[in-house]
């Protein structure tokens, strides 16, 4: 037997964090529909409830006779516009959850996506962003990027005026890489600069969002947001002072997931389109990746290799 | 590389990994004197959140976070015949001694049976893969690689460029740098196979626990070529093996370390022949010159199982002898300088200039 010999400072390390095999989130509000008193919270929460049974549940996160662990989430976008405090909308979304017995275990505020101390998430995936090359691509030049847009292909060639015939320049189409035969072509804004600093996108932000709740960020190998309980009888005023995370129900599965499940109204199809184009061209830390899979392995549950293929979506009409 | 996960639909027949390639880029850190290991872990900080490991054992390094650059182009062939790959190249950077720098970029290729391209979250998953269509079969690409210089296909030598522009460039160096001294550039490939009981390479994978086994290509051939093509272009042509990829540019890194060095010293001697008699000991660049003396150590940062084809390459091109050689005429020329410097030795000093 060879000696071993060993520096921890020469040694990745990569935290695991608790994982559920499935988080379900509970529907998605505009800052709007929070500020509308008269929204029927009830009724968003009612839509939902049939679709998130058990049964159905642990078929989603391929079960094969092992115990469901499965949390809900609920994200509150605070980041878009302002809302009412914490102290005023945590407790009716909470209630009108619990109402129609789909109770909410964990609940977020989108500024903490955004934002965060020593890191912000949204910082670490932008940094994370290997973009699909399009053919012709061989690494001579850094990747063509507009600065705050991801594409899943080629843009359409500027058409630009000619002074001397006043025709332009014949259209070319864009085109989505690796399309089959036809292409679906998607731009996603990122973000934009003004002089107030720079404003992520909600697509962005969702995309964010899947990373935290699948367990796969990673900040010097540790998970930048980790869930926080606290005590709903004692919610602060403003929404900086709440963790990005916090912990609603005592008892609940862990936040983090092998898979997401989001069930959301049909309004939202386009912005999740774009998150898989975002979550496409992600590069997770390898370790993280390959963790949940091994986890999953020694449970017997199959969590698929891809990071899209680890979301599932039920978009509702209305 | 993780296993592929099963097709819902339509499995395809696996082509599998048949070539694993890359090239390292060995630059002086432009600094003045070697750098601490809090500042070599500032300046490979290429990513926040990111880790850069660091160890002071068997000597002192940083290691970049890993980056994954995608590509979709053809691949150079000593042909011509086409070959297109789809995938990342696998880019790091190295800080030995506080005052050597290497960018490192690598792939595997692996042939790929069908035309379409899966979506690029599958790429990602795999990072370091290519996957390659065409004509080309492995020694056509293997001439391509280490020979051609073919615009427009895979360049991991740009990866590598950019990645030491970007150590380089830290505003933590001073850039004056204590030695003049070139950028040399390693290109580097394996075939990929493992030995069975008959003594071919055979495509199958190596299980897990084994030693990583190196075969000649024909027999009588050597299992590990290095050719220096001209002052900057080194080439490294490794026999089939099972050996991983990570490991393989480890040994890549290792043999164009040392080779840096000992190109290094021996053209720092060359322009001391040439230059003006000041001796070498009074010489620009002694000081950072005798700083890289204890950065010798060759076949130590590579894995036990490289050890054999490394020290078959140390038999064949004589590195270390050259190594000790010349490093002890140096030290003779500075101790003959600094007996010369005592006063009332008139003696030595004439010995010095005879010597010189």
């Amino acid at each position: 037997m060879a000696a071993v010999f060993r520096e921890a400072t020469a040694t990745p390390r990569t935290v695991e964090v608790g994982l559920s095999h499935v988080s379900v989130e509970l529907g998605h509000l505009y800052a709007d529909d929070l500020l509308d008193e008269d929204a029927d919270l009830s009724g968003h929460f009612a839509a939902i409830a049939p679709w998130v049974t058990p049964d159905q549940l642990g078929s989603l996160a391929r079960l094969r006779g092992q115990r469901l662990r499965a949390s809900t989430c609920f994200l509150i976008d605070d980041y878009s516009s302002p809302i009412r405090p914490p102290s005023v909308v945590i407790p009716r979304i909470v209630a009108a959850a619990a109402e129609q017995a789909v109770p909410i275990d964990y609940i977020a505020r989108e500024s903490g996506c955004a934002t965060g101390s020593p890191f912000s998430p949204a910082e670490l995936v932008a940094s994370q962003i290997v973009p699909d090359p399009a053919p012709g691509t061989n690494a001579s030049r850094p990747p063509l990027s507009q600065a705050g847009w991801l594409s899943n292909g080629q843009r359409a060639p500027a058409s630009t005026l000619t002074r001397a015939m006043g025709a332009a320049t014949p259209w070319m189409p864009p085109r989505e890489n690796g399309a089959r035969k036809h292409s679906v072509f998607v731009d996603v804004e990122l973000w934009n600069e003004s002089e107030a600093g720079r404003a992520y996108s909600c697509s962005f932000l969702a995309s964010v969002w899947q990373l935290v709740r699948l367990g796969l960020l990673r900040a010097e190998g540790k998970p930048p947001i980790e869930p926080e309980p606290v005590d709903l009888a004692a919610l602060p005023e403003t929404w900086n002072d709440l963790p990005p995370v916090i912990q609603v129900a005592p008892r609940a599965k862990p936040f983090c997931a092998y898979r997401t499940f989001s069930v959301l109204d049909g309004r939202f199809l386009s912005v999740e389109h774009a998150v898989r184009t975002v979550l496409s061209q992600v590069q997770v830390e390898p370790t993280a990746l390959s963790q949940t899979r091994l986890r999953g392995s020694a449970e017997g549950v199959e969590v698929p290799e891809q990071v899209p293929a680890r979301t599932s979506y039920l978009f509702l009409g209305p | 590389m993780s296993a592929r996960q099963a097709r819902p639909a339509g499995a395809r027949p696996e082509g599998g990994p048949f070539l694993v390639v890359g090239e390292v880029v060995t630059a002086f850190l432009q600094n003045s004197t070697p750098l601490t290991t809090p500042a070599c872990q500032e300046i490979l900080q290429t990513r926040p959140g990111s880790t850069v490991l660091t160890g002071t054992r068997p000597v002192q390094f940083a290691i970049s976070p890993a980056t994954a650059v995608g590509v979709h182009c053809e691949l150079p062939t000593g042909s011509g015949a086409r070959a297109e790959g789809v995938g990342t190249i696998v880019g790091q950077a190295t800080v030995t001694g506080g005052s050597l720098v290497q960018a490192s970029a690598r792939a595997v290729l692996s042939a790929r049976a069908f035309g379409y391209r899966d979506p690029w979250s599958y790429y990602l998953a795999n990072p370091g893969l290519i996957e390659v269509r065409g004509k080309a079969d492995a020694d056509d690409l293997v001439s391509g690689l280490v020979n051609g210089e073919q615009p427009g296909t895979l360049d991991l030598g740009a990866v590598c460029s950019r990645l030491l522009d970007r150590v380089q460039r830290s505003p933590l160096l001073d850039r004056r740098p204590g030695l003049r001294t070139r950028r040399i550039r390693l290109r580097w490939v394996a075939r990929c196979g493992s030995v069975t009981a008959a003594g071919m390479p055979s495509a199958a994978g190596r299980a897990t626990g084994t030693q990583a086994t190196f075969s000649p290509l024909d027999e009588g051939a050597p299992r590990i070529e290095f050719i220096v093509q001209d002052e900057t272009a080194r080439s490294l042509v490794v026999g089939p093996t099972d050996a991983q990829d990570a490991g393989l540019c480890l040994l890549a890194e290792d043999v164009a370390l040392h080779d840096w060095l000992l190109s290094t010293l021996l053209r720092f001697l060359d322009e001391q022949r040439s230059g003006p008699r000041a001796g070498i000991a009074n010489g620009h660049g002694i000081a950072s010159l005798v700083d890289l003396f204890q950065l010798w150590m060759p076949g130590e940062r590579v894995p036990p199982e490289f050890g054999e084809v490394w020290a078959e390459l140390e038999a064949g091109a004589a590195f270390s002898r050259q190594w000790v050689n010349l490093v002890n005429h140096v030290r003779d020329k500075i101790a003959l300088a600094t007996a010369a410097s005592v006063p009332h030795a008139p003696r030595l000093s004439a010995v010095e200039a005879s010597l010189s």
